[in-house]
This record gives C-alpha cells, sequence and structure tokens, in this order.
C-alpha cells in the first residue's frame, strides 16, 4: 500500500513534470520517493538537484545539489555561490529544506527551527508544494542572488 | 505450504500489474509531450495582434498559457492565473521574467519590456533567509 508520502510526491510531481515538458529541464524519478531534477542558471550551466521526498509532507524535502547522474551529492562544484536561498553553506537556507536544520544536517544554518512546523514557518511564504519549491530554486538560480559561481 | 501456491500467483500477477502500470505510465508521459509540442506548433501558427502579448507561465500547478493586451496591469495577470489554477489566494504571488520580478504590480505588460510572446515564473513571495 502506498504511502502518504508517495502519494502525495505522486500527486505534486505532476505540475514539475508539466513544467520540466514545456521548459526542457531534465526530471528523473529513480523511485517514488525521489526525482532528480536539472535547472538552467542565468550563467548558461544547469545544477542538478536530487530530492529525498521521505517522510513528506510531515518533514520537508531534502534538496541535495548534486551531478547530472545523481551519483555525486553535496560536492562543492555542484553547489552554486549566492547569498538568501543559496546560503554560503552549500544547502538551500528555507523552511521547507529539510539540509537546512541543523538538527537533521550539521551545515544547517537554523537550529531554532523546529522541522515538524515547517509548514508554518512564516519564511515559508506559500512555497508548500515540491512545484512551488522547484520554481522558487529556478528563480533563484536565474536571479541577482545567484553569482555566477559555484562553491568549488 | 498448501496456501504459498496462490500467494505466488497472486505476487506474480501484481508484478505483472506494476510492469503494466509502468510502461502506461512511459506511454502516457510520451503521449503528453507529444500533445505539448503539437500545441506548441499551432500556437506558433496563430498570429498575435497588435498590442497583444502570449504568456507561457510556469506556476505551482503547472503550465498556464494565455494572450494579454500588453497594457494589462501585472496584478490583473496574476490574479487570472491564480484563478485559473485554483492556486491559494491566501498565498502572495509575484510574476518573474528572466531575472526581473514584476514589480510594482499595478504597472502594465508593457512597462517591463515585454513583447508578442514570454515565458515568465509564478512564484510565492520570498527573499531568502
Amino acid at each position: 500500500m502506498p504511502t502518504v508520502a508517495e502519494l502525495t510526491v505522486a500527486e505534486e510531481l505532476a505540475a514539475i513534470r508539466e513544467i520540466a515538458a514545456t521548459r526542457g529541464w531534465p526530471l528523473k524519478e529513480p523511485d517514488s520517493l525521489h526525482f532528480h531534477l536539472g535547472l538552467p542558471a542565468n550563467d548558461q550551466s544547469q545544477f542538478y538537484l536530487l530530492v529525498d521526498c521521505d517522510r513528506y509532507p510531515v518533514q520537508p524535502p531534502a534538496w541535495h545539489w548534486c551531478d547530472a547522474q545523481g551519483t555525486h551529492t553535496d560536492r562543492l562544484a555542484d553547489r552554486p555561490q549566492g547569498s538568501g536561498f543559496l546560503h554560503t553553506n552549500g544547502v538551500i537556507c528555507a523552511p521547507w529544506n529539510r539540509l537546512a536544520y541543523k538538527s537533521v544536517d550539521s551545515r544547517g544554518p537554523h537550529g531554532d527551527w523546529t522541522i515538524g512546523d515547517w509548514q508554518k514557518n512564516s519564511y515559508t511564504s506559500g512555497c508548500t508544494t515540491l512545484a512551488h519549491m522547484a520554481l522558487r530554486i529556478y528563480v533563484e538560480l536565474n536571479g541577482p542572488r545567484f553569482n555566477r559561481k559555484r562553491l568549488g | 505450504m498448501e496456501s504459498s501456491e496462490p500467494l505466488k500467483q497472486a505476487e506474480g500477477h501484481l508484478a505483472r500489474a506494476v510492469a503494466d502500470l509502468k510502461t502506461a505510465e512511459a506511454a502516457e508521459r510520451t503521449a503528453e509531450h507529444e500533445v505539448e509540442e503539437a500545441l506548441q506548433e499551432v500556437r506558433e501558427a496563430e498570429p498575435l495582434k497588435p498590442h497583444e502579448i502570449f504568456l507561457e507561465v510556469a506556476t505551482p500547478k503547472g503550465v498556464f498559457e494565455g494572450i494579454f493586451h500588453d497594457s494589462t496591469k501585472v496584478s490583473a495577470v496574476i490574479e487570472i492565473i491564480v484563478n485559473k489554477k485554483d492556486l491559494n489566494k491566501k498565498d502572495t504571488f509575484e510574476l518573474v521574467h528572466g531575472e526581473k520580478v514584476l514589480q510594482p504590480t499595478d504597472h502594465t505588460l508593457e512597462s517591463f519590456g515585454l513583447k508578442c510572446k514570454a515565458k515568465l515564473e509564478l512564484v510565492a513571495t520570498g527573499s531568502g533567509v
């Protein structure tokens, strides 16, 4: 029987599939709780994310920067350099990213957030579905807060 | 022991059903892509009237497409998309074109230099933390 996380991901991935198809964003779905998404940035390069949706939406997904194949995660060369969401620690700094929580990942900038309250956190600002999150990351990679460089 | 054979048959049936489902899902994705390509061809063949702008907007509920007069305010475009895509009206959204956030929203599409066709994103507001 599918889990709540699997059902939620299946429902929410439909919007990402549609956007990816029209924009030419590479999207792979290795299993029912993980997907691999490529997003173009304004430096004409492509960034990739491997997204772990285990326990979603009770907990936010983990958005890992990764390589084009999705075999290596969180390498410096795969992470954008910037500010705001594009935190210098190499994780997306938002309540909707599990890696932003120090209790989950040592690079997480926030020890002050409670992971179970991620949807109520005022900084979530409506980013409560996978497509909301993917679009926000795309906008950040094409906005002024991206330094057009990588961390390594 | 007696119940193992029906169980094996059921498991085999389930495995075939899952395989069939995956095949069907792949075919559905292929068909969706073909439909999208065909629609794109139709759209490109349709001439726009003067002062009309064709917008393709990536939203949290998929893609919205529509033709607007260039004098339409950004706030009106956002309202239409939120209604059409049944997005949460309590959320605050912004339209983004490349590096540019289309603000203030009481300005027109034309004032942001949009012409003919444009690809935009509708995103929930937020500045990073």
